[in-house]
């Protein structure tokens, strides 16, 4: 895999909590920290949406996120993806009868990527994040095509 | 009130007799856990809704109390009352001595008022605020809110969402998202009760 | 920090993770210094309490777990205590052993979780990922008995659905062996730190009697002087069986101030207790059975047999949490409350916050523990220029951080 100069050196990450549990956050968090680690590939999480290459969406996204969630998507420079972690973001899951929810989360913004699970393995945060990289190495492509 | 630690049946005699009519029934649940067993209690006692404000007060007069919340719910689309617990814990802080105290009371929907307790425990503002928007449940003698503590700010008004009768959560305001956007040929999978 | 009149919102909003917990602060100052404090929490409402009317015990169960992604077991284990009670089930013994040690491991996680945190809003980002890679222990541990990292699934009504067996003991206490030595560097990097000494003491200050008054729960009232702790004042599951004595600012130091730093000494110490704990109930766990019933139509039946209204309480990480049910002769419940931990010490914020600089509101807020992700954002009303500037978390953990570093000139 080989991305281009915008970005060869690092991958920055927002993450955006949409009313999920929790479970999801905790486990990006340690994703990041010295069991797993992956700041050594330079994936960090940045404070500000304007500053990411990828959003990472967490939750079943509840009435009142559902804008901010449009709001953060559109503030994110090209190219970007979106990442959804953990099942109520894909499908609602355990929460999916709720009354406040307006997702799920690809009925709000375009998603890339999905890592099912509840709450979804560090392991498989890492393998979300590899297919983000192949697949903004294909959106650079596109991009250099055009 | 006393250092003294009473006997769960003591505790609900000297209420009774600070209450008079006002207790409906009591009763002492006692439960054990664990090898050697040893007994949790919890006290139940439903009043007459008048009685709250007193209630606490006198209990206040055994030990100065603990409230965990105040609960309650609707009994019913078809049933004109909704069910109120103040569930308290006295001697905490005593080892294995603590005991809950729930006091129980019948609330009619439309008349559905209570008197604050905020000014004999200050805390109890945040749980109080909860009913009125879970339950509708208007609380005399507490400042109206400036803003929703528990729902979201742009929540219908007049939608309670623990009530069962034409309050309640309008079919309007679900959206099933294990359906949307789901293509149509997978088999739906209703979360609808029975089985696990 | 420049006065524009409306900078930049980054909308992580004021959510919070747990039920009723999502949260956003409203803040006047004066100068740096807080007048007073409003906040409103509501943002991430999924109406679990409504869905759980609509669904069986065992079904709850499950959503129960995922009220709180770090108190995996503190909901479920209360909510079993519940339903146990209306149904009169007797949970086997066995069964309250190891929700005991899986309650205690999870007090450990959570601490370890919190304590990086803190450290993290104080800038001291280097304890922070200690903190976070010593938590992995608990971790692989809590994987080991219950399959799950987070969220575990592991209590049924009547029991738990996985039982320790003879060849785990051997990896958990290797593990509780590993917190042990690990707890002399742990108590110093955060008792004796002079960082976290200055920027601590003396900040977001509890008196006893407010926290008596507001029914704080947990490590915040625990640092302020109550003694209540249900493991002690309680008997249920395991812990009545065994001697827990409630963790005060007294082991540490000779007095009680009800501060930030008070909160680090009782939640630091409380883990060196849940070690205690879970090596006690390896020891003397009881033989038999681990489900009062195994089959879920079974326990499912006895529910649709049951009338009446039950409290199950649990001492979580964070404090006393409670649910209440009621039944009636019918597999769904009338009634359902759920009263987390945060939930009795999150509305002191506004008397902790009170007086504090605004460099101080990240590590005052999140002393209470209000699981994590409450300090995103923040809206300061400045009293004398009678603006609302919103803060971004990024820009408060700014403050704290330069803070910090003065101090350290």
């Amino acid at each position: 895999m080989k991305l281009t100069k915008a970005l060869n050196r690092s991958l920055w990450a927002f993450h955006f909590n949409s009313g999920s549990c929790n479970g999801c956050d905790i486990e990006i968090v340690a994703t990041l920290t010295p069991r797993y680690d992956l700041e050594r590939f330079g994936v960090k999480l940045v404070g500000s949406p304007r500053h990411a290459d990828v959003l990472l969406v967490t939750g079943p996204v509840t009435s009142q996120m559902a804008d901010r969630l449009r709001r953060v998507y559109a503030q994110m420079p090209g190219p970007k993806v979106a990442m959804v972690i953990g099942t109520c973001g894909l499908s609602g899951g355990i929460f999916s009868t709720s009354y406040n929810l307006a997702g799920p989360v690809d009925q709000i913004i375009p998603v890339d990527v999905y890592v099912p699970g509840c709450a979804p393995r560090p392991e498989a945060i890492i393998q979300g994040v590899v297919t983000v990289i192949a697949k903004l190495e294909r959106l650079e492509v596109g991009e250099r095509n055009d | 009130m006393t250092d003294e630690i009473l006997p769960p049946e003591a505790v609900v005699e000297l209420l009774g007799v600070a209450l008079g009519d006002a207790v409906i029934d009591s009763r002492v649940q006692r439960r054990s856990e664990g090898s050697k067993k040893r007994e949790n209690i919890n006290i139940w006692i439903t009043i007459r809704r008048d009685a709250v404000h007193a209630a606490v007060e006198e209990l206040m007069k055994i030990w100065y109390p603990h409230l965990s919340c105040i609960a309650g719910y609707d009994k019913g689309a078809d049933s004109q009352g909704i069910r109120v617990q103040y569930i308290f814990s006295i001697y905490g802080g005593v080892v294995r001595g603590e005991c809950l105290v729930i006091f129980s009371l019948d609330l009619p929907k439309d008349d559905a008022h209570l008197p604050t307790i905020t000014d004999l425990l200050e805390g109890a503002a945040f749980t109080e605020r909860e009913k009125t928007e879970y339950l509708g449940i208007t609380i005399d003698g507490l400042a109206p809110a400036i803003h929703k503590f528990f729902l979201p700010p742009d929540f219908p008004d007049d939608v309670y969402p623990l009530r069962k009768d034409n309050k309640k959560i309008p079919d309007s305001m679900i959206k099933d998202l294990w359906v949307c956007g789901r293509p149509a040929n997978r088999p739906p999978a209703h979360l609808k009760g029975g089985g696990e | 920090m420049t006065a524009k009149k409306v900078p930049y919102i980054v909308p992580v909003g004021p959510i919070h993770p747990a039920l009723k917990e999502p949260v956003h602060i409203e803040l006047t100052v004066s100068g740096e210094e807080v007048i007073s404090a409003d906040f409103t929490p509501g943002q991430t409402h999924r109406g679990i309490e409504w869905m759980g009317l609509s669904r069986n015990p065992v079904q709850i169960v499950h959503l129960t777990d995922r009220i709180c992604g770090i108190c995996g077991v503190t909901h479920s284990l209360a909510f079993a205590r519940a339903v146990e009670q209306i149904a009169d089930i007797t949970v086997p013994e066995r069964a309250d052993y190891v929700r005991t040690i899986i309650a205690e491991f999870e007090r450990i996680q959570s601490h370890l979780l919190w304590a990086g945190v803190a450290a993290h809003e104080l800038g001291f980002d280097t304890l922070f990922y200690l903190a976070w890679r010593v938590r992995e222990g608990a971790m692989d541990a809590i994987e080991l008995i219950s399959g799950n990292r987070v969220n575990y699934d592991i209590i049924q009504i009547g029991g738990v659905r996985r039982d320790i067996t003879e060849d785990q003991f051997e990896p958990i206490r290797r593990c509780l062996a590993n917190y042990k030595d690990l707890f002399g560097k742990l108590k110093m990097l955060f008792l004796e730190d002079a960082v976290i000494n200055s920027r601590c003491k003396g900040a977001g200050r509890l008196s006893f009697e407010k926290a008596m008054a507001y029914s704080t729960v947990g490590p915040t009232a625990r640092a302020s002087g109550c003694t209540a702790d249900l493991r002690a004042d309680y008997p249920y599951a395991a812990y009545g069986d065994l001697n827990v004595k409630p963790v005060l600012p007294t082991v540490y130091s000779n007095d009680i101030n009800g501060d930030t730093y008070d909160r680090i000494v009782v939640r630091i110490f409380e883990i060196a207790q849940s070690i205690e704990i879970i090596e006690e109930c390896l020891a003397n766990m009881p033989v038999g059975r681990i489900l009062w019933e195994e089959k879920v139509a079974g326990i499912l039946a006895a529910c649709k047999k049951a009338k009446g209204e039950a409290v199950g309480l649990h001492e979580a990480p964070r404090g006393e949490c409670l649910h209440y049910v009621a039944m009636d002769l019918a597999e769904i419940p009338i009634a359902w409350k759920v009263k987390a931990s945060s939930y009795s010490n999150l509305h002191v914020w506004p008397l902790i916050l009170k007086g504090a600089q605004l460099a101080d509101i990240p590590i005052i807020v999140a002393s209470i523990d209000p699981c994590l992700s409450c300090t995103d954002r923040v809206v300061v009303t400045d009293a004398a220029a009678g603006r609302t500037k919103i803060f971004t978390k990024e820009e408060l953990t700014r403050l704290s951080y330069e803070k910090t570093r003065r101090l350290m000139q």
